[in-house]
């Protein structure tokens, strides 16, 4: 009981004031960007990908292992690409991949990777938020946070690997280097978590803040205010044509500024399974 | 001399005369027109026949089949017979115009199938497509076969006259002759040893009709899925040893189809043999005993009115036969002749209904597959001098693997623990509430009385219902309950602070 205390405290300290300190830090790391919870309401963090700026660096891919100790050979956040065209017309294209953080399917609100963990709802968890109202959620081995972030609890996870099985985006592995809490002859469950420990402190996610050409944007998308949240109503991202694989009803938080196709032409067209991006495909 | 003249010429001409108009009204009389234009009891029957492919104008060939054409064989028509039978119908009307008609119409094979109709090899080798997944061959019932005393004719099947449709063949009469089925009780599903291990059930007395076999087999008009219904497992996943359950492994193990599938069929089609509904066999005949006895005998009773005495739902009542109904009432139906609503906590939960706008929940993965409560509940007990049925982590390991066994004990500790802590907040609020009543005002207080009441009414959900029921659903239940109860004691505790 009383360590729930505490981490709810640390949480309202974030959530409250997004902590003065915390921001101070942050606007160091990362000058003229803020995260801060909208004051109204609960935040819901989303990410755009604007696929015009990505130039295929790989910078997120390596900032993402460095911050989260990816295991070799596994990748959280990756870069798919593609060249087009005959020479001298080529272009490539750069699909940025990661966790999209789903909001779940319309009538429970549930993402198919949470609904099957045989380990959710797990344990009560709860923080209070911006107005001082307690929040309370379920925990689980996999698990949706109010604020949208999807995460995995390695203490309560058994490492079954149902939500691997259950992602259409193939956004899950095992951790070859961590056993699971629930069940320890089996390894853990691996994704992004949205780098939801700097989040917490509101710092930007290690692949937002090394991003050179700005092509990532992370922010509260209930905060009409954010970056995201007009970016998301300036190129009307909402729409089924700017998400992966909408069809599956996930309805996904990490929108795409699009203008060659790339989800048509190099996600939608891929090999299943080939092209689970935990491995990268660098060519 | 001229007077002989004059006789020879009338009888000639009376000759001729009645020859001229004997055929001519033989041709006029034998006109589509001249039945539907000149009985007005035949006006929607000569409609239907208008805007049916028997009418030149909707065949695709062009052709058309008069009124005497098939309803009558092609020797008889155009003979004194056939005006004979008119002519007994215009006396019977107008001997009493508001009576029924009496007789069906009799179209016999012979009509149908006559030299420049339809062919029998071709009409045996067409097979319609209903739904994708329904469809029927004419070919089986072609078989001249006589069915309890009853030959399968054409007009056995395309019999019925409704607005707008000459014939038409209603599925009733599909369902009349293939789904007579007396339907399992609960009685009838027991366990084979009596060591309270479950290794097959069986039914003590197995319906008269089974789905699986016979007339009444599923798969002779539907295409029977061949799909996984385990959604967590399917065949050619990544563990190749474990089967998953589909339809096919279900049959093979003898499983009855209506075990799962409750109630598709509805009626038993039987007859009556009072005269109180319309259709009971003293609505034409008179009372007598010696009457009814013979009413048993099938080939008897059909051979002497079937087809030209009656149709078949002029004695039989109608089945029907309907997509899924609710497999859950079916059995909670027993209890609810006493208790209203009997089970409902547990049929929420298994069926995943919301509790409120707020709180909703995925069905069961067993609810989706049709499993009702005597499918898990199969261990009877007595309690409090009643028949209880109970489950346990047998029935579990009984169709899936020993695993599961464990897993209905790990899911009641988890609920146990679960209803626990909701109890203990539950406690906590009460005993706070009682002791800060005085500080809350009027809208405090009955703000906390309905948070309470609701809380409790979601706990009561699963502590009555059985959370097991629906393990996932059952804790965001619960989670319902805790925020009431938690929010209340935020509620009080803010007005300790404000003292």
């Amino acid at each position: 009981m009383s360590n729930k205390k505490t981490a709810e405290i640390s949480r309202r300290n974030f959530l409250t004031g997004a902590g003065a300190a915390a921001v101070g830090a942050a606007a160091m790391v990362t000058p003229g960007v803020k995260l801060e919870a909208a004051q109204k309401k609960a935040p819901r963090w989303a990410m755009v990908m604007d696929l015009r700026r990505c130039v295929g660096c790989r910078a997120c891919t390596v900032a993402c292992k460095a911050e989260n100790n990816v295991s070799l050979g596994r990748f959280r956040a990756v870069i798919q690409e593609e060249t087009t065209g005959t020479f001298p017309n080529t272009k490539k294209g750069f699909l940025p991949l990661m966790c999209n953080h789903c909001e779940g399917s319309k009538e429970d609100g549930v993402p198919p990777c949470v609904k099957i963990c045989p380990q959710f709802p797990g344990e009560r968890a709860k923080y209070k938020n911006a107005e001082g109202k307690t929040i309370r959620y379920r925990s689980g081995g996999t698990y949706k946070r109010p604020d949208g972030m999807i995460l995995v609890d390695t203490k309560q996870c058994i490492g079954c690997g149902k939500c691997i099985d259950a992602c259409p985006y193939g956004v899950r592995s095992f951790n070859p280097f961590v056993k699971a809490g629930g069940d320890t002859t089996k390894q853990v469950a691996d994704k992004c978590d949205m780098c939801a420990h700097r989040v917490d402190n509101g710092v930007e996610p290690s692949c937002v803040n090394t991003c050179q050409g700005r092509a990532r944007i992370f922010g509260d998308l209930n905060d009409p205010d954010s970056a995201v949240s007009k970016l998301v109503k300036e190129h009307n991202l909402a729409k089924a044509d700017n998400v992966l694989l909408a069809e599956e009803g996930t309805d996904p938080h990490v929108f795409y500024i699009d203008p060659d196709n790339m989800l048509k032409t190099l996600y939608t067209q891929r090999k299943k399974g080939n092209l689970d991006h935990y491995v990268d495909q660098i060519p | 001399m001229f007077r002989r003249q004059c006789l020879i010429s009338a009888v000639i001409g009376l000759v001729l005369f009645l020859i001229v108009s004997f055929f001519g009204v033989e041709y006029y009389t034998s006109q589509s027109s001249f039945c539907g234009g000149s009985c007005h009891t035949m006006t929607e029957q000569y409609d239907a026949w208008k805007s049916n492919t028997h009418h030149k104008s909707n065949n695709p060939e062009g052709k058309q089949a008069e009124c005497i054409d098939c309803h009558f064989l092609p020797g008889e028509k155009r003979s004194l017979k056939a005006k004979w039978e008119g002519l007994r119908h215009l006396a019977a009307y107008l001997y009493n115009p508001n009576a029924p008609l009496p007789i069906r119409p009799v179209i016999r094979d012979g009509s149908c199938l006559q030299s420049g109709c339809h062919q029998r090899e071709t009409v045996a080798q067409k097979e319609l497509q209903f739904t994708e997944k329904i469809r029927f061959k004419h070919d089986a019932h072609f078989t001249d076969k006589a069915l309890d005393g009853h030959d399968i004719t054409c007009d056995t099947c395309h019999f019925k006259t409704t607005e707008g449709k000459h014939f038409e063949v209603p599925k009733e009469i599909c369902y009349l002759c293939h789904l007579k089925l007396e339907k399992p009780t609960l009685d009838k599903a027991k366990m084979t040893n009596g060591d309270g291990k479950i290794k097959k059930i069986s039914f003590d007395n197995r319906p008269s009709i089974s789905f699986n076999e016979g007339a009444s087999r599923c798969d002779i008009c539907h295409t029977i899925p061949t799909n996984s219904l385990q959604s967590q497992l399917q065949a050619g996943g990544k563990d190749l040893t474990i089967v998953p359950i589909t339809h096919q492994t279900i049959q093979e193990q003898g499983v009855a189809c209506e075990s799962c599938h409750f109630e598709v069929v509805k009626g038993h089609g039987e007859i009556e043999t009072g005269n109180v509904v319309a259709n009971g066999c003293l609505t034409c005949h008179n009372r007598s005993q010696t009457l009814l006895v013979a009413a048993g005998d099938r080939n008897l009773m059909h051979g002497k009115h079937v087809p030209n005495i009656a149709d078949c739902f002029d004695c039989h009542t109608v089945v029907e036969h309907k997509n899924r109904t609710d497999h859950l009432d079916f059995v909670r139906e027993d209890c609810s002749l006493c208790h209203v609503d009997q089970h409902k906590y547990q049929k929420m939960l298994l069926a995943g209904t919301p509790v409120n706008e707020e709180i909703s929940g995925s069905p069961h993965l067993m609810y989706d597959v049709n499993t009702n409560c005597m499918a898990c509940h199969l261990k009877k007990t007595v309690k409090n001098g009643h028949d209880v049925r109970t489950a346990s982590g047998e029935t579990c390991a009984a169709c899936h693997t020993e695993q599961h066994r464990k897993m209905l004990g790990d899911w009641k500790d988890l609920l146990d623990r679960e209803v626990a802590g909701a109890e203990e907040v539950e406690r906590e609020a009460l005993d706070l509430f009682a002791e800060l009543k005085g500080n809350l005002t009027r809208e405090q207080l009955s703000q906390v009385e309905t948070r309470m009441v609701e809380g409790r009414e979601l706990l009561n959900i699963v502590r009555v219902g059985n959370g097991v029921h629906n393990k996932k659903y059952a804790v965001t239940i619960l989670d319902g309950a805790f925020g009431n109860f938690e929010d209340t004691i935020e509620l009080l505790e803010g007005t300790r602070e404000t003292q």
